[in-house]
C-alpha cells in the first residue's frame, strides 16, 4: 500500500474520493473510508504513546464523530487532515493523563545500548520478539533515537504514498517542507544515523 | 549538522522509499492494527439510531495491575462523557462467564438505554429516576451504548451515543 503505482491513486486520494461518494450518498463508501484510513489513525495515536486498548478506544471515538460531523466538512479533499488533526488531539488529551499517572517507562536506551535486546524506547511494541532480525532490531533504535515529532512523522507517512507526505505532515502538526517535496529533517536525521552506523547496510545510493 | 541540512533539502529517493517500508514493516511486525478493529469500527458505525452526540470514554483503572495494562482485571468501570450527561457503567463477571453491565447516568433521569452487541443483537432497558440501569447475563465481546430520554422523539434530537468498548 505505497509507492508510486501511477495506476493508483494515493491514500489521501482514495479517501477523498470515497468521502465524497459517501457525501453524495453512497454509504458504503464510508466502510470504504475506514478501511483505508484506519491504519493511518492507529499508527498516529500509538505513535502518541497511547496504550493499547486506549487507542482503540481512540480511533473508535474519532470515526463514531465523523460520522455525526460528516455534514460540517465542506471539501472532501481535507477528511485526512480532519480525521488525523482529531486524532491526534484526542490521544495528547488521553496520554497526558496517563503520563500523570504512570512512570512505569523504562529510559532511553543508550546508543551504545546492548545489541541483544530490542531497548524499551519512548513506544512500547505489542510484542517485542517479532523484531527478531538484527536489521530490524537495528533501525527500531534508530528510530526510537530520533526526537519524538520526527518518529511520529516517519510512522505515519510510512503507511502512506508520496504524494500525501506534506498533507499528512501538516495534520500532524508539522511545519511546512518536514517532509515532501523535500527529504526533510526527520528523514534526513535517520538517513545520516543510518549512514554512519557501520553495520547498517544499503542505506548507500 | 551541515550534512543533515544539506540532505534534508534534496529531494525524496528511492532510498528514502526503501527506508520508509522498512519503517512500515517494523511496524507491522511490532504495533499492527489490531485484528478485527476495522470490523468493529465498521460495526460500531452501522447503527441505525440517528444521535446528537458521541460520548468519550475513559477507562478507570480499579487497581494497579489494570494501571500496568497486564492481567486485565474483570471489573473495569467505563465513564462516558457528554455535553448533555455522563454514564458511569461497571463491567462485572458473574457465573457461569457471563456478565453484568451496572451503569447510572448523571444527571438522574429516565432513559431509554441501548445496548448493542457485536455478535448478539440489541438490548433496551430504561433507566430509572435515579439513572440507574443494568443488564444481565451478557457474553464478552464488543457492545455499543446509546441513551435516549424517555419522551424524546424518535429523530434522535437528543441520543448521545458511545464509541464500541470491550465488555
Amino acid at each position: 500500500m505505497i509507492h508510486a503505482d501511477p495506476a493508483r491513486h494515493s491514500v489521501v486520494q482514495r479517501a477523498a474520493d470515497a468521502f465524497a461518494a459517501y457525501r453524495d450518498g453512497d454509504r458504503a463508501s464510508f466502510d470504504e473510508l475506514v478501511t483505508v484510513l484506519t491504519p493511518l489513525l492507529w499508527h498516529t495515536v500509538r505513535g502518541q504513546g497511547v496504550d493499547q486498548v486506549a487507542a482503540e478506544d481512540v480511533v473508535q471515538t474519532i470515526w463514531m464523530r465523523l460520522l455525526h460531523s460528516s455534514a460540517s466538512i465542506r471539501d472532501p479533499q481535507t477528511i485526512v487532515q480532519w480525521l488525523l488533526t482529531a486524532a491526534r488531539r484526542e490521544a495528547w488529551r488521553i496520554s497526558k493523563r496517563t503520563r500523570v499517572e504512570d512512570n512505569r517507562r523504562a529510559p532511553l536506551p543508550s546508543q551504545e545500548g546492548e545489541q541483544a535486546d530490542v531497548p524499551t524506547g519512548p513506544e512500547d511494541l505489542t510484542d517485542e520478539t517479532v523484531l527478531r532480525e538484527e536489521r530490524q532490531r537495528r533501525l527500531w533504535r534508530h528510530v526510537q533515537g530520533l526526537p519524538d515529532r520526527c518518529r511520529e512523522l516517519l510512522r505515519v507517512i510510512a503507511f502512506a504514498d508520496r504524494p500525501d507526505y506534506a498533507v499528512i505532515a501538516a495534520s500532524l502538526g508539522m511545519p511546512v517542507g518536514s517532509i515532501g517535496p523535500t527529504r526533510g529533517r526527520c528523514l534526513a536525521k535517520l538517513r545520516n544515523e543510518l549512514m554512519k552506523d557501520p553495520q547498517w547496510e544499503g542505506s548507500e545510493s | 549538522m551541515d550534512d543533515e541540512r544539506t540532505l534534508a533539502e534534496q529531494p525524496l529517493d528511492d532510498v528514502d522509499a526503501a527506508t520508509l517500508t522498512e519503517i512500515r514493516d517494523l511496524y507491522d511486525a511490532g504495533d499492527p492494527v489490531p485484528e478485527d478493529l476495522v470490523e468493529r469500527v465498521k460495526f460500531s458505525l452501522a447503527l441505525d439510531e440517528m444521535f446528537d452526540e458521541v460520548a468519550r470514554m475513559t477507562r478507570m483503572p480499579l487497581d494497579e495491575l489494570a494501571v500496568r495494562g497486564e492481567a486485565p482485571t474483570r471489573t473495569e468501570t467505563l465513564t462516558f462523557s457528554a455535553d448533555r450527561l455522563t454514564a458511569m457503567v461497571t463491567v462485572t463477571p458473574t457465573s457461569g462467564g457471563r456478565l453484568r453491565l451496572d451503569g447510572w447516568l448523571a444527571p438522574p433521569a429516565p432513559h431509554r438505554v441501548g445496548l448493542r452487541l457485536q455478535d448478539a443483537g440489541e438490548l433496551e432497558v430504561v433507566a430509572d429516576e435515579d439513572g440507574r440501569f443494568s443488564f444481565e447475563s451478557l457474553d464478552q465481546g464488543f457492545g455499543q451504548l446509546s441513551f435516549r430520554p424517555l419522551g424524546a422523539d424518535a429523530e434522535g434530537a437528543s441520543t448521545v451515543v458511545t464509541p464500541l468498548f470491550q465488555l
